[in-house]
């Protein structure tokens, strides 16, 4: 067909352009409605517009299930290490995040219309994962640990690791020390050991006290990080402090009010209400706080006011405490080593404090290096792993 | 240039006619032009930096501005897409067309074509396949006059390989001439637009006037040295030229398709290349909002009659359709071919270098915004033309250049702003959480565009050559995922420089795109 044919028509474009403004017009305060938590249930008998809220929920590991009020949860990753879930109508949700063979991280979460409420779940393997270091390794690496089975037996399941073998079954010859042991094991820490080793174990529940011990570092590679007795404080500013008087340990935070975590904070609201949300606890706390002084519990926001604490209790299981620390790389869960084991809680007590043991002792010297944490085992080492350990 | 200025439109006689900025001009005419060459580069900031300022200091504000803006960009890409798929089907009709069949019918012996090819240091081989292409169409060639215009301060030796080359043409086509552009003419900037005025001139006298060709019978072509015209080219030009309205009040656009070294080019200048092939596409679909660009033809009458192109500033190819427009009151127009040149997608030696010369390439073009100036200067003074038109064409052209530089950097990068400025209170709300999701999902809709142009693309491919294996298929499929980045890299950014550029003074000369063609 040799036909010339001509531009579009512009009556043609003008009607495409109107339907287009239309549709503009139409679905751009949709989606303001739809980005503001509004949702239109055309499922229900009456059809109703509400007003939901939703949850910014940050794990630990990323292998893991989100479910809330018992049903798997709608979510958008924004990271692999994190979940948005949204259309939560106000209220208290029960969120429970598991994983295959890992503990079960629980809490009941308020959620406010329009408003996302953050929280940080942990989950430990179940079965304690440990990696075994001993003062020699043979050639290929491979850890020598006589009797370390029947060491562990008594603790329950645990996992080790990393390969190893006992010296009898080992190629003779050149055995080589760890280096890892040779670190944590130098000549000054084994000086102070020995001197430490006629100490009584510190128990803070105890009147018997005694002065905190530092380690030096054997090199400028290697950062020894102190397990705790009275006072250790995190990058962000929060403080772990054991009050002597109440016998308790607190997490406190005393910088700018911008830049306090969430789980300090919650929305400005009747007492009452606080005690049903978030537990009777922090309801009392914040009473407790506020009677205190003006300054104890601060106000956040303009338009979304927030009260938030200064300090908040952690849960030692009604034990001994005989150190604590930050867990390396979080300054939202502490390590801390009580008189049944080794434990990470976390510090987030709205609703409760979640609780995961680490590992089963309840002595032997516990040490974070490298941002790694050690426990001493009889003559061996322990890593004690937060995850399963892929290698 | 002929002496008297008589052949002059009375507007084009005007001292600031051909005002190229504003040290040109003088006292308050000075100032006025000035100020509008400070204006789209303050526009362009002020909306970057506003859209910053509103993100820190009223985020939900920024929030619904965004989403909204994300909506725009769906729309006016569906918009656009319409535009393209309708030119598409009219290129490829067009392209079926026997032109040469259609204009038997039609009294046209007495059009000749005059064929401008300014050129500077570019390769002989490209010169030569630019003029094989001329003689291998399906016009009578004895009709087709070529002007090989070359540039003094390019060499003595670019001018003698000129001369060669015409020689051996001679007896194709009804003329062949080279000239030779001085370089050392006051108030000249060195570039396309002056070597091409000085090459018509030339041409008007010792061709048309030496030969009794009458000037409104003679459609000149002014082309890149890289363009290689499709065999029917004249024809389809000619048969429009005598179907126009009006064929000495318009201009004729073809559709500039980046085919020449298409397979043997990188990706990146692939996906640049026809994206400014799929622009003048959408363009062509909407004449009246169209300007020359690039490869065009005219009329030598409309040429003459306001002074050729201007020499003294940088994209003289849509210059030149301004001058037209104002020096006929508003009467002039362009008359899209919806047919075909092919030339060079930009090509350095390596990646590095081919990222660089697009940067420039685009930064020359979009340095277009000059005319934005130069548009409503004018028409503060060209009363001859109705208020409601010059108030609509300002709009769009304001629209279109500040469009083109804050557009993708507001939706691809500044989307974000509310999120990292807005402030505890606003993080909190499940407005600042559903804000990156609410864009991501639109801009995932606009994409989808990026599949039409994807399958278009594939349709507009020359054959593949032997040396090119057939993966390369899909490779300049998939190619399209890069546009987020070119767009953002090789439109605004560009653009933003080039108008910041104007706003500050630092007037920019012509810069010549190498051609390397593998």
């Amino acid at each position: 067909m040799d036909k010339h044919v001509p531009p579009l028509e512009r009556i043609h474009r003008t009607i495409v352009f109107y339907l287009l403004l239309l549709l503009f017009v139409v679905v751009v305060p949709l989606l303001a409605f739809y980005a503001n938590g509004y949702r239109y249930d055309f499922f229900s008998e009456e059809p109703v517009v509400t007003v939901t809220g939703g949850m910014y929920i940050s794990t630990q590991i990323p292998e893991i299930e989100i479910f809330i009020n018992e049903l798997p949860a709608q979510k958008s990753r924004f990271f692999r290490r994190a979940t948005f879930v949204q259309g939560l109508q106000e209220g208290v949700h029960r969120v429970h995040v598991q994983g295959q063979e890992l503990h079960t991280w629980v809490k009941p979460v308020p959620v406010y219309s329009q408003m996302v409420t953050e929280l940080f779940a942990f989950t430990l393997p179940v079965i304690p994962q440990v990696r075994l270091i001993t003062p020699e390794v043979t050639e290929d690496g491979t850890a020598i640990a006589d009797e370390i089975e029947t060491l562990l037996t008594g603790f329950g399941d645990i996992n080790i690791t990393n390969e190893f073998s006992t010296s009898s079954q080992s190629t003779l010859g050149d055995m080589e020390v760890d280096e890892v042991f040779e670190q944590f094991l130098d000549q000054e820490f084994l000086l102070l050991k020995e001197t430490i080793a006629e100490m009584p174990i510190i128990t803070l529940s105890n009147d018997e006290e005694t002065p905190a011990f530092r380690f030096s570092t054997t090199s400028p590679e290697v950062v020894v990080v102190d397990m705790a007795t009275t006072t250790v404080t995190s990058q962000s500013g929060i403080s772990l402090q054991f009050d002597e008087e109440e016998e308790v340990l607190l997490a406190t935070y005393a910088g700018d009010i911008r830049s306090i975590p969430y789980y300090f904070c919650i929305p400005e609201q009747p007492i009452q209400s606080i005690a049903k949300r978030y537990g009777d606890h922090v309801a009392q706390a914040l009473e407790a706080d506020a009677s205190v002084s003006t300054t104890t519990v601060r106000e956040r926001g303009s338009w979304n006011v927030e009260l938030c604490r200064s300090s908040i209790a952690i849960d030692t299981r009604n034990e001994s405490v005989l150190s604590f620390n930050f867990v390396p790389g979080f300054d939202n869960l502490v390590v801390l080593h009580l008189s049944s084991g080794v434990y990470v809680t976390e510090i987030d007590d709205r609703g409760w404090q979640n609780h995961q043991l680490l590992f089963p002792q309840n002595d032997g010297q516990l040490m974070i290096i490298n941002n790694q944490i050690f426990l001493e085992f009889e003559e061996f080492i322990l890593e004690l792993l937060l995850e399963f350990d892929d290698n | 240039m002929s002496n008297t200025k008589d052949h002059l439109l009375p507007y084009a006689k005007r001292r600031d006619f051909h005002v190229g900025k504003a040290p040109h001009l003088a006292g308050s005419d000075r100032r006025l032009y000035r100020i509008l060459e400070i204006i789209p580069g303050l526009a362009a900031w002020i909306t970057l930096f506003g859209v910053l300022a509103l993100s820190a200091f009223a985020p939900f504000f920024a929030a619904y501005f965004i989403i909204a803006f994300a909506m725009y960009w769906v729309l006016k890409t569906f918009f656009l897409s319409y535009h393209l798929r309708y030119n598409w089907k009219r290129l490829r009709k067009h392209m079926a067309v026997d032109w040469a069949k259609k204009l038997q019918a039609e009294s046209h012996e007495h059009i000749h074509h005059l064929i401008i090819l300014p050129f500077y240091k570019e390769p002989e081989s490209i010169i030569q396949n630019t003029v094989q292409a001329l003689a291998d169409t399906r016009t009578d060639t004895k009709k087709l006059h070529v002007v090989l215009a070359a540039e003094q301060r390019a060499g003595e030796e670019y001018y003698q390989m000129a001369l060669t080359l015409a020689s051996k043409w001679q007896s194709v086509f009804g003329s062949i001439i080279v000239t030779s552009h001085p370089g050392d003419i006051p108030g000249e900037m060195p570039g396309k637009g002056s070597n091409a005025t000085f090459a018509a001139e030339q041409a008007r006298v010792v061709i048309l006037d030496a030969k009794g060709i009458s000037y409104t019978n003679t459609l000149v072509s002014i082309f890149d040295i890289d363009t290689v015209v499709y065999p029917d080219y004249f024809n389809c030009l000619t048969w429009h030229f005598i179907h126009a309205e009006y064929p000495l009040k318009s201009s004729f656009q073809p559709v500039p398709v980046f085919n020449n070294n298409l397979w043997e080019a990188p990706a990146l200048a692939r996906v640049v290349a026809m994206s400014s092939t799929f622009w003048e596409m959408v363009q062509q679909e909407r004449p009246e909002r169209m300007a020359t660009f690039s490869s065009h033809s005219v009329s030598f009458q409309a040429l003459y009659e306001v002074g050729y192109w201007q020499s003294n500033m940088v994209s003289e190819d849509s210059r030149i359709y301004w001058n037209l427009f104002l020096a006929n009151n508003g009467d002039y127009r362009v008359v899209p071919l919806s047919y075909p040149v092919s030339m060079d997608a930009n090509v350095g030696g390596n990646l590095w270098s081919t990222v660089k010369q697009i940067y420039k390439q685009h930064r020359r073009w979009t340095y277009g915004v000059e005319n934005f100036v130069y548009i409503i200067y004018h028409f503060t003074k060209n009363k001859n033309i109705s208020l409601r038109r010059r108030v609509i064409i300002s709009l769009q052209q304001a629209e279109g250049y500040w469009s083109l530089v804050t557009n993708p950097i507001m939706l691809f990068i500044l989307g974000w702003a509310p999120i990292f400025l807005g402030g505890h209170e606003f993080h909190q709300t499940v407005l600042s959480y559903n804000l990156p999701i609410v864009v991501r999902d639109l801009l995932i809709v606009a994409m989808f565009g990026l599949v039409i142009s994807s399958v278009i693309s594939m349709t507009m491919l020359p054959p593949r050559p032997h040396e090119a294996s057939r993966f390369k298929y899909f490779t300049m499929s998939i190619q399209w995922i890069m546009v987020p980045a070119t767009m953002i890299i090789f439109s605004a950014i560009p653009g933003l420089d080039a108008q910041t550029r104007l706003m500050l003074g630092k007037y920019m000369g012509f810069w010549v795109t190498p051609k390397n063609r593998v």
